[in-house]
């Protein structure tokens, strides 16, 4: 049901397939993905919640920078995606 | 410092969803230096998340609302700065309009800081989930934000899903859903929409809606998906995701569904944070979310700050775009077409009527058990709000914040803030009010900022 440019990103090292307008969201939940960390207390699973970058529930690693918002950041070329980071501070202050 | 180069617009527009585009355009057909700015790697906000490169397998699943209004929209554009990939996390006053601070790429998260004259926000709503058993497991999410997934990225958040709620949007989101293949297993609707004929303000606007909602209705009847008014969500169970819900009518009658996903909207939540910092005048809505008070130019009681679209009142989208050209027009001070002023009425009556129809309640704040979590981030439970108010004597959201930590995490409040208000007035026995729906949204940042931008930026003040 895809048309449009695909390209190759990098989940959990892996290479997969992401398409044109691709958040990170969105190639996880193609990838098949449901949740991708754990919370910080309960070690409770997390994944995509309100899907438009209020809630912060769907922090994942991307090039490096933990924390990010899979549903606001765009996949790209060769974007780099790590899942497992069940520590949820998400305050991605590594430049700090 | 010289690292954060500081521009000067006439207009700064917060937003570029259908509102925020339709006041920068405006705003720049009338002379002005406009900026644009949206957290997205696109302009459209979540109404128009299509990607145009998909257009074609898009026009099966997900109906392309307004689109010539948004070629246009487009096209105009070329007359503003448009700067997507910014997340706005403060606006201040100066002597003389405002200082907009914002983020610059998800991942990078380069400090921008820019100076306006005049501030239009515009950043829309998320959806309205109120707290049930099981609504934090994986695979129960908003249903505009499953949407939102289906227009940018083609993809479902499950194979069979159900949806949940109250208001025109579930219907919308199945819809889209069944034209790409995803199994439906039922629509719960919380509200009787059979009733919209019964509130006389929603009339004139009542023909073109119900045509609307008669398409969607058919499609579930081809595939057989129940429509089920008058239900609630009893229950999401499942271990590490969404496995099986249970819906039922106010006497008991429970149906269950076996789903790997669970869409969810009781309406929706402006967007208001940024607003807050400003301290404009505000109101409560007629469906519980507080919104903006804008006189009829868009304008706020703080001079030079203007608001459009659901931030003044959730209407949808074809409201939103007039109100952004109404605003747009304000900022040069030129008179807007009375056709168009009538238009707006109508949309704002209909939606005083799906405010009533599809009105949020609190009785969950009665019934959800103490296990479940009302705050996501700190993973506060609804016991632990509950012993707060019946033995530590909190009564309020502050209170309820510094003993519980509830709306202290990540989402600063975003998703909880109205559960706790809500959850603390059952509680100590008393209603919720509009004062305490602000102290819980007010906050600063309105984004996580790293401390190395907070700090660079507190420097560049001093020097």
């Amino acid at each position: 049901m895809r048309s449009g440019d695909s390209f190759t990103v990098r989940l959990d090292g892996a290479e997969v397939t992401a398409f044109d307008g691709d958040t990170v969201a969105g190639v996880l939940v193609r990838e098949g993905r449901v949740s991708w960390r754990r919370t910080r207390h309960g070690e409770r699973p997390r994944g995509l919640f309100c899907g438009i970058g209020a809630c912060q529930d769907c922090l994942v690693e991307v090039d490096g920078r933990r924390g990010v918002r899979a549903c606001v950041a765009p996949a790209r070329a060769g974007t780099s995606i790590v899942t497992g980071d069940g520590d949820g501070d998400g305050d991605g202050d590594g430049d700090g | 410092m010289a690292d954060v180069a500081r521009e000067a617009y006439d207009v700064a527009v917060v937003g570029a969803g259908p509102s925020g585009m339709a006041a920068a355009v405006e705003a720049a057909a009338g002379g002005l230096r406009v900026a644009l700015l949206d957290q997205s790697a696109r302009v459209g906000g979540a109404y128009w998340r299509h990607h145009p490169r998909h257009l074609d397998d898009l026009a099966e699943v997900a109906p392309l609302h307004d689109w010539a209004t948004f070629r246009r929209l487009l096209t105009r554009l070329q007359t503003v700065e448009v700067r997507t990939e910014h997340t706005v996390w403060a606006l201040e006053r100066l002597e003389l309009g405002f200082r907009v601070r914002a983020l610059r790429g998800e991942v990078e998260r380069a400090p921008v800081v820019l100076d306006a004259t005049s501030v239009v926000v515009a950043t829309g709503t998320h959806d309205r989930v109120t707290p049930f058993p099981g609504w934090t497991l994986p695979g129960v999410l908003g249903a505009g934000g499953a949407q939102a997934l289906l227009k940018g990225s083609l993809v479902a958040p499950g194979g069979r899903v159900a949806l949940a709620g109250s208001g025109p949007l579930l219907l919308v989101v199945a819809d889209g859903l069944l034209r790409s293949g995803v199994g439906v297993a039922a629509v719960a609707e919380s509200g009787h929409p059979t009733t919209y004929g019964l509130h006389p303000t929603a009339w004139p606007g009542l023909t073109a809606r119900t045509r609307e909602a008669a398409s969607y209705l058919r499609t579930l009847a081809q595939h057989r998906v129940p429509y089920l008014a008058g239900h609630r969500i009893s229950a999401a169970h499942g271990t590490d995701r969404v496995e099986r819900v249970t819906f039922a009518t106010r006497r008991g009658r429970a149906r269950e569904y076996h789903v790997d996903a669970l869409l969810v909207s009781h309406g929706f939540t402006p967007q208001l944070e940024l607003l807050l910092q400003l301290d404009p005048d505000t109101r409560v809505d007629g469906d519980g979310s507080l919104v903006v008070r804008v006189d009829a130019r868009q304008r706020t009681s703080v001079p030079g700050l203007l608001a459009t679209g659901e931030v003044t009142g959730v209407g949808g989208a074809s409201l939103a775009i007039l109100e952004g050209y109404v605003a747009g027009r304000a900022l040069t001070d030129r008179a807007v077409d009375r056709a168009v002023l009538r238009r707006i009425d109508v949309h704002r009556s209909f939606a005083r009527a799906m405010h009533t129809v599809h009105a949020p309640r609190d009785d969950w704040a009665y019934d959800l058990p103490d296990g479940e979590l009302v705050c996501r981030c700190e993973e506060v439970s609804a016991g632990t709000l509950r012993v707060a108010c019946r033995e530590l004597g909190v009564d309020d959201v502050r209170g309820a914040k510094l003993m519980t930590r509830a709306g202290m995490g990540l989402c600063q409040g975003r998703m909880c803030g109205r559960a706790v208000v809500d959850l603390v007035a059952v509680s100590s026995g008393r209603r919720a009010d509009a004062a305490e729906a602000v102290r819980a949204g007010s906050r600063l940042p309105a984004a996580p900022v790293p401390l190395s931008v907070l700090a660079r930026e507190a420097l560049s003040e001093d020097a």
